[in-house]
């Protein structure tokens, strides 16, 4: 551009003004980036990992990978010194997926048939000496446990979720298709337009977090446990998965692919003032929130690795 | 790490006839037998050809065929994403891929099989005994390589179901016999390789196979128990012999060989990893790899066994691994050729045996559907391009359907093998090639 009068040295001085302006103005993602500390890496084999949880005594992590031979298994990570174990080390089929109560006497996980057609909820609850058997007819997924330990909610055919009254069932097996009654509540519908994924339990018991499909995008939803009062959190593009409530149950932690990269993001119980947690080029999911509320522990891909990480959060 | 396995089914009297026959059936026969041993590489477009073999059959509209305004029971949760190729787009779980789309085109308009099997490796809707488009590439450019001519690239085994890829019809030569199968080699999440093919007797590791002494030996001891097949092994037994002691073609299995930052870069999956080891095998000058995504087609739980026929949970499925797996090691892989310049003479096809069906069904799923979309890249193959085009739901191609056979003549015509030479050797003679993709 040439300037050669004052009217077009204005001018020139106006555009690059505007085009100064222009070229700084936030117009990328506008939800604001937390400031959390450089995320502390957990384990280091860099396996496949998912669906970490930190037992209420918070010296260890139990999550599921995908071992050497293949097959998914649960681990414990021992957070004194770092060792890592299988959880039923006399298993062989694949198991994942665990959910432990509050004060971590009762757990459950899934657990997939020999034929690997199947996928059952294996509770387990030391305070009843008791394992009960879940098995919805074809399979069941993503169990979470009430604080209490008390009820169960899972999904089913990777569509409607279900709670299960612990308390009511004496016998170590129940078995039930579609139906309901009970000790079985259908919580959300049935059906190809639906699919409500990865539910969690708040800390009072009193509502669920989930992901759903039916709004035609995977979007965060919150409802009462008796499946009432069903409330969508999120309005993103992207693909909004894996929520989880803090401790203090007035945020709730979640992955979203809104950048076209998989991120952690929080916000609050209403959905509002949301705020992105992690930038990294990998994939970092399954956000779980430590017991003591400062901290997340995720699944973060660095370096082709895939491990666990904790992220301490400035408030 | 090069691993020499142990075969498991010994007797007293030392490896059993079973044991013997099976080991006899892996090895690369096809090595050193081709129909046409002056054909070099320079007569093909394609020096070599990688399939990559997506078993159970991915969705084309959660892939690579989405369909934003089909109804809601047809479109599934997933949004579009803007590529590199100006106009197409693709499903959300393929961002990486999406932004290296003037590497590859698409053809939305593939329609192969309506259910399992691996006869869209043969040209063929279902298997009949035709040999797999690798077992042809190696019977034309057969001997003289260092390494056999077609390579098969599995995952670790797992326990339980799904692991059928290594008995079924279209894994090998078919018809034309065991000897034109494919070397089976598998790759660990961690890159460790195993040389399938070269279990031979518990115990044997690369420093003893050279000690001839013991080599004769045990020869001696398996030719008393497997009197017949002697000859015929020990054919087989030579070429495995000279893959293993010589080193260029035993580093081509060891992926401690390559940077780390290039192992990062395909992540620490066994389906990543195995596309490294094939990244290796091509650039060493094998003519033909196939990488195997599973064993089998099942998808009910995450690991190497878990394939993509996902009659339930597609989409929880698509988000927490099928979608991320394969978007983060093809993406590596089309990077790492293209850095190289392997990928101007290699070959990359990436197809399952079909597609899904446009509506979800009550499980969350999607069930058995013959139209599918396929990725083609390299070899002459023009990027950044959408071939073909299918209905409003992604269900019926509205341009001319490709089939497997025209698949099939595309791999081999690149691969230097053309209409006169497979009429010759009886293979797709009157298939046509997919010129649209060049």
């Amino acid at each position: 551009m040439s300037c050669s009068n004052a009217f077009a040295r204005r001018y020139c001085t106006a555009a690059l003004i505007l085009l100064f302006a222009v070229a700084f103005l936030p117009l990328g993602n506008p939800v604001p980036t937390c400031n959390a500390a450089e995320p502390v890496r957990l384990t280091t084999d860099g396996r496949i990992k998912r669906d970490p949880v930190v037992w209420p005594d918070g010296k260890s992590i139990s999550y599921s990978t995908v071992t050497d031979a293949g097959v998914s298994r649960i681990m414990r990570l021992n957070l004194a010194d770092g060792s890592t174990s299988l959880f039923h080390p006399q298993e062989t089929q694949p198991d994942r997926e665990l959910t432990v109560s509050s004060d971590g006497s009762v757990y459950a996980f899934v657990h997939v048939t020999p034929d690997g057609q199947r996928g059952m909820i294996i509770v387990k609850d030391s305070n009843r000496s008791k394992s009960i058997k879940l098995e919805p007819g074809k399979f069941a997924l993503w169990p979470t446990l009430s604080p209490s330990g008390k009820r169960i909610v899972f999904t089913i055919d990777a569509t409607a979720m279900v709670a299960v009254d612990l308390e009511m069932i004496q016998t170590s097996e129940l078995k039930f298709e579609a139906k309901t009654g009970g000790p079985v509540l259908r919580l959300t519908n049935d059906g190809a337009t639906y699919g409500d994924l990865w539910p969690k339990f708040s800390p009072n018991g009193r509502t669920l977090v989930f992901s759903s499909r039916r709004d035609d995008d995977f979007e965060i939803y919150l409802t009462g446990i008796d499946g009432k009062g069903q409330l969508r959190l999120t309005h993103s593009p992207g693909i909004d998965t894996h929520p989880s409530f803090s401790p203090d149950g007035k945020r709730i932690a979640f992955t979203s692919n809104r950048d076209r990269n998989y991120e952690i993001y929080t916000m609050k119980v209403d959905g509002s003032d949301v705020r992105r947690i992690t930038n990294n080029p990998g994939r970092d999911d399954f956000a779980y929130w430590h017991p003591d509320g400062d901290r997340l522990i995720i699944v973060s891909q660095r370096k082709g690795s895939y491990d666990l990480y904790s992220i301490t959060l400035d408030e | 790490m090069v691993e020499i396995g142990s075969f498991q089914t010994r007797n007293c009297h030392g490896i059993s006839r079973r044991a013997f026959v099976q080991t006899a059936a892996s090895l690369p026969l096809a090595w050193g037998l081709s129909t046409n041993p002056s054909i070099a590489a320079e007569t093909s477009k394609a020096k070599s050809v990688l399939v990559v073999w997506l078993w159970g059959g991915p969705s084309q509209l959660d892939t690579f065929d989405p369909k934003p305004k089909a109804p809601s029971e047809y479109r599934g949760p997933f949004s579009t994403i803007a590529t590199r190729s100006p106009g197409v787009r693709f499903s959300e779980p393929f961002p990486r891929l999406a932004d290296r789309s003037q590497h590859f085109s698409i053809i939305r308009s593939t329609v192969l099989s309506g259910n399992h099997g691996l006869g869209p490796l043969t040209g063929e809707a279902t298997a009949t005994g035709q040999p797999n488009f690798g077992s042809v590439v190696g019977k034309h450019r057969g001997g003289g390589q260092k390494l056999p001519p077609f390579i098969s690239i599995v995952p670790p085994k797992g326990p339980g179901h799904g692991a059928f890829l290594l008995t079924q019809k279209g894994r090998g030569g078919g018809d034309w016999g065991s000897a034109y199968d494919p070397f089976m080699a598998s790759c660990s999440a961690t890159g460790e390789s195993e040389l399938r093919g070269l279990k031979l007797l518990d115990g044997l590791s690369l420093d003893r196979l050279d000690d001839r002494r013991l080599l004769r030996k045990q020869l001696d001891n398996i030719k008393r128990s497997a009197e017949g097949v002697y000859d015929q092994w020990n054919h087989q037994f030579e070429s495995a012999y000279r893959l293993l002691t010589t080193p260029d073609a035993t580093k081509a299995f060891d992926l401690s060989q390559e940077p780390i930052k290039v192992r990062e870069s395909y992540g620490q999956t066994s389906f990543g990893k195995s596309l490294l080891l094939g990244r290796r095998l091509i650039e060493a000058g094998t003519p033909y790899v196939q990488v195997n995504w599973s064993l089998g087609v099942d998808s009910v739980d995450e690991g190497t066994n878990t394939g993509w026929d996902t009659h339930y949970n597609a989409f929880g499925l698509m988000v927490d691994y099928h979608g991320p797996v394969l978007d983060w090691a093809l993406s590596a892989l089309l990077d790492d050729l293209h850095q190289r310049r392997l990928l101007d003479d290699t070959l990359v096809v990436v197809m399952g045996e079909m597609g899904r069906t446009p509506k979800i069904n009550a499980n969350g799923g999607r069930d058995h559907w013959p139209n599918c979309s396929t990725l083609w890249a390299g070899g002459g193959v023009k990027g950044g391009r959408v071939i073909g085009a299918t209905d409003a739901i992604g269900g019926q191609p509205i341009t001319k359907p490709i089939d497997a056979a025209m698949v099939g003549a595309t791999i081999l015509n690149t691969a230097g093998i053309d209409q006169a030479t497979r009429a010759q050797m009886k293979i797709l003679p009157d298939a046509e090639v997919i010129n649209e993709l060049f």
